[in-house]
């Protein structure tokens, strides 16, 4: 929903290198990663917005589709009722018919007997439910003007020589069935409605009632009840044709449909719109139950459209503010490294010394690496190289532990396998599954002496005569495996200028190479280097620490003398 | 039972396996290199053989192509409570031992 960038800066977590040196260096400010930029994330009340309009404009269409199916389906059944109530309306031609074709083949038979054309027509005549309320008998005259033979009921409208008479009754005779004309004075309270019948050359006239103002009330039940309609006669929907209807105004308004049929030899034409939904309520009504529904989903989807934008905001700060921590506990850790290890080399008289720390590439963790050198009284000095096995606190607190220890036990003097054995007690590997490897010795700056003592380290590497060697010493396991075990010392001649390099297994160990290989590498690399910068600086290739996980600690000493 | 690190495309980085089990004694194949980032793996199968009550563990460590502190650490964990043999240890192995002065702690067959 939303694209979020992250950017990662700063330093990459690489190596990160400490130098120590008697003549103090300065050493440039540790770099900080930067916090993670945060890019602001689409604001919650923008994508809601979007959800809702767009869940709105679902709704719109859906509606709109309900709507308009519902009218179509509507006007599909609203004509399949006019065509039907049309047809119905045919059921009442034999009702008009009957009477006057009877009539008129009467007048046929009987020669033109008006008595007994008045006899059988009577009975027809009257108020409704009579179908007519005045009949007259026609005789055709080839070539003249039809002549009326007899007269019964209430005179009729249409006049005797009305040109519309005489040819309503000229088309009659060629038909078979009744003729219509109307609405005859439409304008007058009580209109009629003309028929004509003929039966060879006479011709049966009669009129009928049409509905007053030709407005009826349509009664319950009848076909027409749920209808709005007009009926006209013809095969046009002509107000002047209008026969009768139920509403008010015409046109009939709304959606309305057309049928016409065949009445008797003339035809009716009925317009007609429904006067309520012709499928159902619940058809009529989906367009705004789906509107109000969809309206009502369209603002829960947008609540909840901006709640999980919310929280995975909130996710997303807080894997920022993990980042952070990480990064502050992986500088806390460093400084806190930094604090365990000597700020600088005490400055020694007749020793140069310097020292380096790199990190290894295994993320936040304190290493256990560290390396000391004390001055001793009588031209002496005592340096240490320890590495406590594993990573982290628990590795840092030991190291810090034994670091300190070893200052105390220096302070009384003690030599370095004494200081070794005292340490034993300080860690097991058993219970704390920890141990250390630890080099240390007495150095003798005038003698040009030393004194080792080694807890299963590294051997010592002594640089001198354009040569260099590993001391082979004892070597004691380290602390923390056996408990009460004396260390063995081994002192050591050295030629003058020598220089000492002490270092901690992060150093050699790589993968796929023996440590005695990975130890004549190192001594290759230093070559025939004097002096302790040059060893220093050869020793420091420039992917140190970047192949290895562990924290390397390397300790250079060299007489000046 | 396999238990495997793996390094992505590399392959697997680290491989301990219980090949047998007969009259108390334990052995595993213990492959590839065992640092401060596969030593978890080992320290596991060791711990719940020591707590299952084995008498005495051998590695088959013919296979161990790297061994830091951290996995000798484990190895020096397990043989405070039981016995511990190394099974025809890599140069490697049988140098780091050497060098970190432990050969009368962790006994390596056959002998050098």
């Amino acid at each position: 929903m939303t694209g979020t960038t992250e950017e990662k800066s700063g330093t990459p977590a690489g190596p990160v290198e400490r130098v120590a040196a008697a003549s103090p260096t300065p050493s440039g400010p540790t770099p900080t990663r930067p916090r993670m930029a945060r890019l602001a994330g689409t604001r919650p009340g923008v994508v809601g917005l979007v959800v809702l309009g767009t869940s709105l404009a679902l709704t719109v269409a859906l509606s709109w589709i309900s709507y308009d199916v519902n009218q179509r389906n509507e006007h599909r059944l609203l004509k399949l009722q006019v065509t039907q109530t049309a047809t119905v309306l045919q059921a009442i031609v034999p009702a008009v018919e009957t009477p006057l074709a009877s009539a008129a083949q009467i007048a046929a038979t009987s020669q033109g007997s008006a008595v007994d054309f008045s006899a059988y027509i009577r009975s027809y005549l009257g108020a409704s439910p009579k179908p007519f309320v005045g009949a007259s008998l026609w005789k055709l005259v080839p070539g003249g003007q039809p002549q009326r033979v007899g007269m019964v009921g209430r005179p009729p409208i249409l006049a005797p020589g009305s040109p519309r008479l005489q040819a309503l009754l000229a088309s009659a005779a060629g038909q078979k069935s009744v003729m219509l004309t109307g609405p005859l004075e439409p304008s007058s309270p009580r209109p009629r409605l003309g028929y004509a019948y003929a039966a060879r050359t006479y011709v049966v006239y009669a009129e009928a009632l049409l509905p007053a103002h030709r407005r009826v009330v349509v009664q319950r039940g009848s076909p027409f009840s749920d209808l709005r309609f007009a009926l006209y006669l013809g095969k046009k929907a002509s107000s002047p044709a209008l026969l009768e209807t139920n509403v008010d105004r015409l046109p009939v308004d709304g959606d309305t449909a057309a049928a016409t049929v065949p009445f008797g030899a003339s035809s009716l034409t009925l317009v007609a719109g429904s006067t309520g939904q012709l499928g159902g309520t619940l058809s009529g009504a989906l367009w705004w139950i789906v509107a109000i529904a969809g309206g009502v989903l369209s603002v829960v989807a947008m609540l909840v459209a901006e709640r999980l934008v919310r929280r995975r905001r909130a996710a997303e700060q807080l894997t920022a503010t993990i980042s952070d921590l990480l990064d502050e506990e992986r500088g806390i850790a460093r400084t806190l490294q930094q604090a365990l290890l000597p700020q600088a080399l005490p400055l020694v008289p007749g020793l140069r010394a310097e020292a380096r720390y790199v990190a290894g590439a295994h993320g936040v963790d304190i290493g256990g690496d560290w390396y000391d050198l004390l001055p001793l009284d009588g031209d002496r000095a005592f340096f240490v190289i320890g590495d406590v096995s594993g990573r982290g606190v628990a590795a840092g607190t030991t190291m810090a532990a034994l670091r300190f220890a070893v200052h105390a036990l220096v302070n009384e003097k003690h030599s370095p396998a004494v200081v070794l054995d005292r340490l034993v007690g300080l860690l097991d590997v058993g219970r704390d599954g920890q141990f250390a490897t630890i080099l240390c010795g007495v150095l003798d700056i005038a003698g040009h002496e030393m004194t080792l003592a080694n807890a299963g380290h590294m051997p010592l590497l002594v640089i001198g005569d354009g040569d260099s060697t590993y001391v082979s010493g004892s070597v004691g396991p380290p602390v923390g495996v056996i408990p009460n075990r004396p260390y063995r010392e081994t002192t050591v001649q050295l030629p003058p200028n020598a220089t000492l390099l002490a270092f901690t297994d992060g150093l050699i160990e790589r993968p796929h190479e023996a440590l005695d290989d990975s130890l004549e590498h190192l001594r290759s690399r230093i070559g025939s280097a004097a002096e302790l910068d040059d060893v220093i600086g050869r020793v420091m290739v420039s992917d140190l620490g970047t192949e290895s996980s562990d924290d390397i600690a390397i300790l250079g000493v060299q007489w000046l003398s | 039972m396999v238990e495997l690190i793996s390094d992505g495309d590399a392959g697997p980085r680290a491989i301990v396996q219980e090949v047998a089990n007969q009259a108390g004694v334990v052995t595993f194949r213990v492959g590839g290199q065992l640092d401060v980032s596969t030593e978890g793996l080992l320290r596991e199968a060791l711990t719940s053989a020591v707590a299952a009550g084995t008498s005495k563990i051998v590695l088959d460590v013919s296979d161990l192509d790297f061994m830091d502190s951290s996995g000798l650490a484990v190895l020096l964990a397990a043989a405070r409570e039981v016995p511990l043999e190394l099974r025809d240890p890599t140069t490697v192995v049988r140098r780091l031992i050497t060098i970190t002065g432990l050969t009368e702690t962790l006994r390596m067959t056959p002998d050098a």
